[in-house]
């Protein structure tokens, strides 16, 4: 992709200080808002008055109701909050990425294209909450490194983990020569002059383009940097370790062990990179942190109502397979037929259509049977 | 000991602190103490003279050995030379016992009938040795592990390494071609070795001098080099302790080495495994003075609940007095004890965790309904705490919401303990004579009016522990299936030989369970209940309907108003959210299947009509249960 093309659209963003500026960027989805006022709250909450927070939210569906929530939940006077959609820049890269990342994972790879006006910023997720002041991770130097990031403690047990394949995933696939060294994109500082001196954000999109990689933006940027960034201390991004990982743990390397249970006694970033969020299962390691500050959120009866919501039985869809038993059975039998009397791909087609409906009928009579 | 007796020193290797075993031959040592956070009392360490102390973390308790060869002058130049572990000993004489699948006699604690068991003691020791140079654990057979894990690669010696996750084989590798290439004259015991299926392992042996000396002098070697060429910066920690398991397989090559020899007269012997290496020591209390002694009782999912009730005793406490917790418990994690004392101890509050294991196992306790097994801990509490004299004990199902520094202080006198009369109690002996019954004549209390509530109890240690009474109401625990667990035992064991203190120390809540009895209390008791109810001190969800669960019972507001204060609130909410939940798929079912069921129930119908006796009542119930179900699918299709 051109540099041009970039140039053209004339997304120009200004620093919100004039001085003692600090920028922090986050990509969000609307769906996400009231997890992102959670981990907010907890920047905010520990912010110095001698500096001023800078913070980008780039997102492309945030509704207006929402980004005034925020606003006002959130801006103080020094403390900015603005949103960005980068969606017109990007769309012109023919991005494929498995369908459970969004396409806000992709915000933080163009950011810097944007940002020629900073130095550099950082890029967190959301699904983590702020116990120090971020002042101190943004006057980290990362002159001449591309970016700043934490070694990836659990990537660490992945990959002495017997049963699973990390280890040739990521020698193999990302070419990593010291593939301990991983790191954890959850929380980085962007060298943004450096990015765009170099030219990175293009190859970086070109990499992303058709790749298949596990972790999609954090492989990128580990495949590409291989290691040549600057690491700093694990507890500006400790990963807390879910009830699966909790087994795994043993596997961690002796030394990364070390770090990691000394970082655990005051974190200065909690972050839940697994799949366990907190805001699903209040009773995971240190999810009491996050809720603290959950409790004083606007959003705090929609995170509770969606965590009741979310794991509750799902019924329904059972319910429905019961009521349609006989209807379904005679759709089987209808796919079935015409499954052999068809070809090519009609017979594909209602092979897919008869395994589908078989699927209902067993639920049904799983029901039924008891 | 006599002159003539050979000088013993086993070494007992401690890597954690556990129950501690000492003799003139035994001798504790804390292996790895040169990089370990504390040194452990009453025991020496491997870190003095010439030691590898600080590389513990890859030789586990072979850092000891290396210290016992190179010192053993401070051992006072023993004879023999041994090496126990602090879970695996040897038994010292010839019985015939049963060996787990390692190789181990399983034991439950290190006590006393135990240590007679295996003749561990320094004339058994002696007596058992004196005629052998080397003693080593009995062989491990390596063909019915393979079999119990269905794995045949774990037949051979290098099998162990290529299923043990932690384990490289080509470290395995590594070694047989160091052994090799130091002592090409071992060449036939490493075939024999390869081919074999016999192992002796755990760095367990007890030596001759000359021939310790000649097996370190072996070993060391070899594991140095090793411990060159291991690239270890990613092992983790299991991973790490690889020279440990090296060694064991270099101690079975230089047996081998030695039955060759035929010149050494070896001795097999069985090894234990303790499975309980916990060190019981009596609490001390934690302060010196103004102190309260607190005892609560919780299973980890009843920590939410547990910390409830904490909060409300610390927001209702005064700074001036301490407050010293100890909560018993059987299951709690670590991750809950450490959120607890992150969020509750201070300055003159002190939270401790005592874990009771096994004391209730061969019990046949009753516990029905909901009343957990926790609530029994109460009864032996006394034994753990004989440093105090006395103890208040709650249940975690009230709110206080006055310092109980005050309730503490009030004088038993020579009363087992103090408790309430249960107001709620007096109100169902009124409405149910079953019950009447059952407290006058099973209880056998001639004052059923004065049936005391078990739920907070401040109880007198020393007259309790004088008296025996753990013991005594743990046997009559056993006795009879109580209708309330603990609290009808105790009011049967003490009946109304007790102390009764104020109504407003425990008010029962007038939950949905006693709507309908406690308008039933005798006059006097209900001007009592009504009058703590104005100000009670402690309130106390004493029925079924537990203010978590039941968020619109009496009082269950102040419940709620410290519930919002904890760590655990969103875990209640979720768990009150989703236990509520009515799943829908049973009446769905019968919904579906009515017809079916009509024409069953008909069967059923005439079945019970026309059988006799037990076949009769068979039906019966059978059509009982598909009435129901005729009835839930009605309720639907009628609406």
């Amino acid at each position: 992709m051109e540099n041009e093309e970039f140039e053209s659209r004339e997304i120009k963003i200004f620093p919100a200080f004039n001085d003692n500026n600090i920028a922090i960027g986050m990509s969000c989805s609307n769906e996400y808002v009231p997890y992102l006022s959670v981990c907010l709250k907890s920047l905010v909450d520990n912010t110095s008055v001698d500096f001023n927070y800078d913070i980008i939210v780039f997102e492309r569906s945030i509704t207006e109701k929402n980004k005034l929530i925020l606003k006002n939940f959130i801006e103080k006077k020094n403390v900015s909050l603005r949103f960005v959609d980068p969606t017109p820049l990007i769309k012109n890269y023919s991005l494929s990425y498995p369908s459970f990342y969004a396409i806000e994972c992709f915000f933080r790879l163009a950011s810097p294209i944007f940002l020629k006006e900073y130095d550099k910023i950082i890029f967190t997720d959301v699904d983590l909450v702020f116990q120090s002041d971020i002042k101190d991770l943004y006057q980290i130097d990362v002159l001449g490194k591309p970016l700043a990031a934490c070694q990836d403690s659990t990537m660490g047990f992945l990959l002495n983990y017997p049963d699973a394949d990390w280890f040739e995933y990521c020698t193999k696939t990302l070419n990593l020569e010291k593939p301990y060294e991983y790191f954890n994109t959850g929380v980085m500082v962007l060298n943004i002059r450096e990015f765009n001196e170099k030219g990175y954000v293009e190859k970086l999109f070109s990499i992303a383009d058709g790749s298949n990689f596990r972790i999609l933006e954090q492989d990128i940027l580990n495949a590409f940097f291989a290691n040549g960034i600057k690491y700093i201390d694990e507890s500006w991004n400790f990963p807390v370790t879910n009830k699966f990982y909790q087994p795994l743990l043993q596997y961690m390397p002796y030394l990364l062990k070390q770090k990691y249970d000394i970082v655990k006694k005051a974190p200065k970033i909690v972050h839940w990179a697994g799949s366990e969020k907190p805001w699903v299962f209040p009773e995971e390691e240190m999810a009491e942190i996050w809720w603290s500050y959950a409790r004083q959120v606007p959003f705090y009866e929609v995170i509770l109502k969606r965590m009741t919501e979310v794991n509750l039985p799902n019924n329904t869809a059972i319910i429905e397979d019961v009521v349609n038993y006989k209807k379904n059975r005679f759709a089987y039998w209808k796919y079935k037929l015409k499954s052999k009397i068809t070809f090519g791909a009609k017979r594909q087609r209602y092979k897919v259509k008869r395994d589908t409906i078989k699927q209902k009928i067993r639920n049904a009579q799983s029901i039924l049977n008891k | 000991m006599s002159e003539n007796e050979p000088k013993i020193k086993i070494l007992v290797t401690y890597k954690n602190e556990h129950k501690i075993l000492k003799s003139d031959i035994l001798t504790p040592i804390q292996t790895g103490r040169a990089i370990a956070e504390k040194n452990f009392e009453g025991m020496i360490g491997d870190d003095t003279g010439d030691n590898i102390s600080d590389r513990n973390n890859k030789y586990s308790e072979v850092s000891a050995q290396y210290w016992a060869w190179k010192n053993q002058d401070k051992l006072d130049n023993p004879d023999y030379i041994g090496f126990m572990h602090y879970r695996r000993h040897f038994v010292f004489n010839n019985k015939e016992l049963t060996r787990n699948i390692l190789g181990l006699v399983e034991f439950e604690k290190a006590d006393e009938i135990y240590q007679k068991e295996i003749n561990l003691n320094d004339d058994g020791i002696v007596s058992f040795i004196k005629d052998y140079d080397v003693v080593v654990c009995k062989e491990v057979d390596l063909i019915p592990i393979s079999k119990a894990l269905n794995n045949p690669l774990v037949e051979c010696p290098r099998g162990a390494f290529d299923v043990n996750t932690h384990l490289y084989a080509k470290d395995y590798d590594l070694m047989l071609s160091i052994v090799l290439e130091l002592y090409p004259e071992y060449k036939d015991i490493v075939e024999k070795h390869e081919l074999g299926h016999i192992q002796h392992w755990y760095n367990m042996f007890i030596m001759k001098k000359d021939l310790f000396d000649r097996y370190n002098e072996f070993a060391f070697p070899i594991l140095f080099e090793l411990e060159k060429q291991i690239d270890t910066i990613n092992y983790s920690e299991a991973s790490l302790r690889i020279l440990g398991y090296l060694s064991e397989r270099l101690l079975t090559l230089f047996v081998l080495k030695l039955e060759s020899e035929n010149s050494h007269k070896i001795k097999k012997a069985n090894a234990t495994f303790i499975n309980d290496t916990s060190d019981e020591k009596l609490l001390l209390p934690k302060f010196t003075k103004d102190s309260a002694l607190i005892i609560l009782s919780s299973s980890d999912y009843f920590v939410p609940y547990l910390a409830t009730t904490l909060q409300s005793i610390i927001d209702s406490s005064n700074k001036i007095h301490n407050y010293d917790f100890v909560i018993f418990t059987k299951d709690m994690s670590d991750k809950n004890k450490a959120l607890l004392e992150k969020y509750f101890a201070s300055e003159n509050i002190s939270l401790r965790f005592i874990t009771i294991k096994n004391d209730f196992d061969q019990l046949a306790l009753s516990t029905p309904g909901h009343v957990s097994r926790e609530t029994y801990f109460k009864l032996v509490a006394p034994v753990y705490l004989k440093n105090y004299k006395k103890c208040l004990f709650l249940d975690a199902d009230v709110i206080v919401k006055e310092d109980l520094y005050n309730l503490y202080q009030t004088d038993v006198g020579g009363y087992p303990l103090a408790a309430v009369a249960s107001c709620v109690y007096a109100g169902i002996l009124n409405s149910h004579q079953d019950i009447m019954d059952y407290t006058q004549n099973i209880l056998k209390l001639e004052k059923p009016y004065k049936y005391f509530q078990g739920g907070i109890l401040l109880i007198n240690i020393e007259e309790f522990n004088k008296n025996a009474y753990s013991q005594k109401l743990l046997d009559k625990a056993s006795s009879y299936e109580y209708k309330c667990a603990d609290q009808c035992l105790l009011n049967s064991f003490f009946k109304d030989n007790i102390k009764y203190i104020d109504n407003a120390w425990n008010f029962e809540t007038c939950q949905k369970c006693f709507s309908e009895t406690n308008p039933n209390m005798p006059l006097e008791i209900k001007e009592k209940y009504n009058q703590a109810r104005k100000a009670p001190k402690i309130v106390h969800y004493a029925g079924h309907e537990k203010p978590w669960i039941f968020p619109e019972e009496e009082m269950a507001d102040i419940w709620w108003a410290y519930a919002r204060k904890t760590p655990f609130y969103e875990v209640i909410l979720k768990r009150m959210s989703i236990g509520f939940v009515h799943d829908p798929l049973p009446t769905l079912l019968d919904v579906v299947n009515y017809k079916e069921n009509c024409l069953t129930y008909w069967r059923y119908k005439i079945l019970s009509k026309i059988k006799l006796g037990k076949k009769r009542q068979h039906y019966k119930e059978k059509r009982e249960i598909v009435k129901q179900k005729l009835r839930n699918a009605r309720a639907i299709l009628n609406r």
